[in-house]
């Protein structure tokens, strides 16, 4: 969702789900609009708002969309599938047509409270960070891991029996073709 | 030739494979729940390297194996031995839980 203080549109905010641009009374809102293969400029759903009500507007519009859309629909496709289009929309967010708003509103407040960042729980869960230890006892690892690791070009490189990775690819390729080879040459035969 | 004590039972990850040091060998544990707990060699013949505990799980032909997670050689969870090339084979230990801890036996 990209903002700009100028209305020169810099920051493409007529190209995003949700864009707004700011204006000398307040803001303007702009909703689905789409970049990418299918570029669709976003309607302008109202203007001048103060932030408050432009907070309002996006939560319930938000809320709507994720209420009424298709599973992965993009916002420009739910609106030009949407029956009635901006005008239906604008009486559902702005007129509340449907009686639904505060629903929507609450629904949203409880998405924003509920959020984590994933991120952040797995690093405050031990069992997720054990993940990323390769080796569930790490102490008891020996000395030096020769098996590991050779050094090729100066580079370290896992500890294959012939050196490079471009060898053992050439290798299995021969030996797949010399097996193949005999199978046909074995159905022949039978 | 003895039990090694590796790792709490609660430390596994179920469902997935983990490496664990086993006398200085590299062990691929896979703890897949009521299907059971596996062990084989970490290192994937086929290439040498140890990766095994990173592989997919999978059952193919009614046997449950791990996929290397470099050439896709499937290796049996019970016996070790390559699905595609039977001269291939990530030797299996024995393993098995007591009193919460994971045991594996160490062969040397």
């Amino acid at each position: 969702m990209p903002y700009r203080d100028v209305p020169a549109e810099c920051a493409e905010a007529q190209s995003k789900d949700i864009g707004i641009i700011a204006t000398d009374k307040g803001w303007n809102l702009y909703v689905a609009g789409n970049g990418g293969m299918r570029p669709r400029h976003g309607d302008l759903f109202a203007t001048d708002l103060s932030i408050e009500t432009l907070y309002k507007y996006i939560d319930r519009i938000l809320m709507f969309y994720v209420k009424t859309a298709d599973k992965l629909q993009r916002t420009s496709t739910w609106m030009e599938s949407l029956d009635g289009g901006l005008a239906y929309l604008k009486s559902v967010v702005i007129d509340d047509a449907l009686g639904i708003n505060s629903t929507l509103e609450q629904q949203m407040d409880l998405i924003a409270a509920t959020y984590q960042c994933e991120w952040k729980t797995s690093l405050e869960k031990p069992e997720f960070l054990a993940r990323f230890n390769e080796f569930v006892n790490p102490n008891e690892a020996p000395g030096t891991d020769n098996n590991a690791y050779q050094r090729v070009r100066e580079q370290r490189f896992p500890n294959i029996k012939d050196v490079g990775a471009g060898t053992i690819a050439i290798k299995d390729i021969t030996e797949q073709q010399t097996t193949e080879q005999q199978t046909t040459a074995d159905e022949v035969v039978a | 030739m003895s039990w090694i004590n590796v790792c709490e039972e609660t430390s596994l990850p179920i469902g997935t494979g983990v490496a664990a040091w086993v006398s200085g060998k590299a062990v691929a544990i896979f703890n897949l729940g009521k299907d059971g707990l596996y062990a084989i060699d970490n290192v994937d013949p086929a290439t040498g390297v140890g990766l095994l505990a990173r592989g997919l799980i999978c059952e193919m032909d009614g046997e449950l194996c791990v996929a290397s997670p470099l050439y896709k050689q499937h290796y049996r969870l019970t016996t070790g031995v390559c699905i595609e090339d039977t001269s291939l084979v990530a030797s299996p230990f024995d393993i098995k839980t007591e009193q919460g801890h994971v045991l594996v036996f160490a062969k040397a």
